[in-house]
């Protein structure tokens, strides 16, 4: 029996685990999305919050991954609920990072001009500050998507479904096929979402930056 | 209009400004001017309150800027800086359009008057409305920035320091532009400048500051005719007269110590300290300086008896110039008589200089001179 068999007979569970897999990944970066960057807007407004914000989600990013799931499972049980929890605080990191730095990047003149001709707080935030450091933001975005799909797998350890569950199965049982038939297509999920994402900045980078 | 009111701004211990006062006519053109670190944009800001004065007060027709929504006030205020005042992710109607929208401005209006500040700023609105500032040239965003400050026909416009970013062809074309549409619509505008040819060519008035207080408030004439000091004077460029000939006084150009002879000398050495002196005319004074008469080389050398006074052969009607007149008067005045020389006289009729052909021939050349010799070295 050769690979290519092997993944026609068993094409159904696979699809059914990419799509779990991607599942997982979306809301997972959705969430992380949307708790980094407010923080990352927060921060950038509070000098004094930077520091401890960005060294927690440092130290996040320093536990290894499957430790964290261990931790986890006395809190959240076991299933997606870690698995999300987990991939969310490692996501955050690149998210928050971007955000604060795609918002440090603008141009004070333009900032002071904004002000100047009397836009308020939130205008000068949502109208200025938010369209020019959507790219930036976006790119942290991207980073995180990328990574979750492997971090995605990982989440098999605590009982969540997707590919990881193909390839830990398949090394318990020394079966390669199986290990490859998890690997491949989360392989090329992360590919996806790559350029899944590239695109999404490609279409939130003003119209002005997008000649050069 | 405007008037500032003591206004002081100190960061921890470095005083910026200290304790400034002046005021702004309605509808007109003040720069406020100065060296980098004078102080002379945190003044502006103060006006729209981008910066708090540590002390003192800004009343705007009246009313005190402090006491005023901070927003409000802005809305009410053109503001213009240098180029990257323009926002880069929003074409140039988003940009022209920005505060009248988030006023909620009657759509229609807001689209007819751009058009129409398009045009009052020389850009055609088809072409340019829907480009983003960064397909724009440097002179094209500023004229865009510029049609942003009137976009709510504010009474008061801010400018700081918006065109200095520009190649010196386009900011002069700019500047001219500023002075004509100024011309026409005469706002109150405050303008920030380190750039004195600028001043001269737009303002009203000029207010220099110099650490942080202010050293001369005054018309842009009276300026250049009389700095208060020497930082003035240097400020604003010794040789910059020369190039405003209208600014340019018969004092500025006299010879101050011209060959006199008093009435008394006898038409023999009137001729000799003439052809010592190398001189073609003689300025005959009495008592003070006092002119009474003056005699040209050829008077004295056709006079048979040249023992006699002076006084008898001197003309007692010739041309004359006050200190005050500028050199295209003089010029007319030593034109029209064919003269060599014209005595420049106080109000009492004392002689305090003389202006001959040939010092007019010195100062016309200056300028040209001065830039053969900068050219050269």
């Amino acid at each position: 029996m050769n690979l290519l068999t092997f993944l026609a007979q068993n094409a159904g569970e696979i699809v059914t685990r990419l799509f779990q897999h991607l599942q997982l990944t979306l809301l997972s970066i959705v969430i992380a999305a949307a708790i980094g960057v407010p923080l990352g807007v927060l921060i950038s407004y509070r000098r004094g919050m930077k520091k401890p914000v960005m060294g927690v989600a440092n130290v996040v990013q320093a536990i290894p991954s499957i430790a964290l799931l261990g931790f986890l499972i006395p809190l959240l049980g076991i299933g997606e609920k870690p698995a999300i929890f987990m991939v969310v605080v490692y996501s955050l990191l690149p998210i928050i990072k971007n955000t604060v730095t795609g918002l440090s990047g603008i141009n004070a003149e333009t900032l002071e001009a904004a002000k100047g001709i009397g836009m308020t707080r939130i205008q000068v935030l949502t109208k200025v500050k938010l369209p020019l450091a959507l790219p930036v933001i976006m790119a942290g975005v991207r980073i995180s998507a990328v990574t979750s799909v492997g971090l995605v797998t990982l989440t098999a350890f605590v009982g969540a479904n997707g590919l990881g569950y193909l390839i830990y199965s398949g090394i318990r049982t020394l079966n390669e096929f199986q290990i490859l038939a998890g690997a491949i297509p989360a392989c090329l999920l992360a590919l996806l979402m790559d350029l899944l994402f590239s695109l999404v900045e490609k279409l939130v980078t003003p119209a002005c930056f997008k000649q050069s | 209009m405007i008037r500032f009111e003591g206004i002081t701004k100190r960061y921890d211990q470095q005083t910026v400004v200290s304790d400034i006062s002046f005021e702004i006519e309605k509808g007109e053109l003040v720069v406020i001017i100065g060296p980098s670190g004078c102080g002379k944009t945190t003044l502006l800001k103060i006006v729209n309150r981008l910066i708090r004065p540590t002390g003192g007060r800004v009343y705007i027709n009246g009313a005190d800027t402090a006491a005023q929504d901070e927003i409000e006030l802005r809305r009410n205020m053109g503001y213009v800086i240098q180029q990257t005042g323009l926002f880069p992710h929003m074409t140039v109607r988003e940009n022209i359009e920005i505060i009248p929208r988030l006023k909620r401005v009657n759509r229609a209006d807001i689209e007819a008057r751009s058009a129409e500040l398009m045009r009052m700023v020389g850009l055609d609105p088809e072409q340019f409305l829907d480009r983003y500032p960064s397909q724009l040239s440097g002179g094209q965003q500023q004229r865009v920035g510029v049609a942003r400050a009137f976009a709510c026909d504010p009474e008061v416009i801010l400018m700081d320091e918006p065109f200095s970013a520009l190649d010196p062809l386009t900011r002069v074309q700019l500047q001219d532009e500023l002075a004509d549409l100024q011309a026409r619509v005469r706002k109150t505008i405050v303008f920030v400048t380190h750039d004195m040819d600028e001043a001269v060519k737009i303002a009203d008035r000029i207010c220099l500051i110099h650490e942080g207080g202010i050293v001369q408030y005054d018309t842009v004439e009276d300026v250049m005719k009389h700095p208060a000091n020497e930082f003035v004077a240097d400020f604003i460029g010794r040789n910059r007269i020369w190039s405003s000939p209208a600014f340019i006084r018969a004092r500025d150009i006299m010879i101050q110590n011209p060959v006199c002879a008093s009435a008394d000398t006898t038409v023999m050495r009137c001729i000799e300290r003439m052809r010592t002196r190398k001189v073609d005319s003689l300025l005959i004074t009495g008592e003070n300086m006092h002119m009474l008469g003056i005699v040209s080389a050829k008077e004295v050398q056709t006079c048979a008896d040249r023992s006699v006074p002076v006084s008898r052969v001197m003309r007692r009607q010739f041309e004359k110039v006050s200190p005050d007149e500028n050199i295209v008067e003089v010029l007319q005045i030593v034109n029209r008589g064919g003269l060599s020389a014209v005595p420049v006289l106080d109000e009492a009729g004392d002689v305090v200089g003389l202006i001959t052909r040939s010092s007019l021939l010195m100062t016309l050349s200056r300028p040209y001179l001065d830039e053969m010799e900068a050219a050269t070295s």
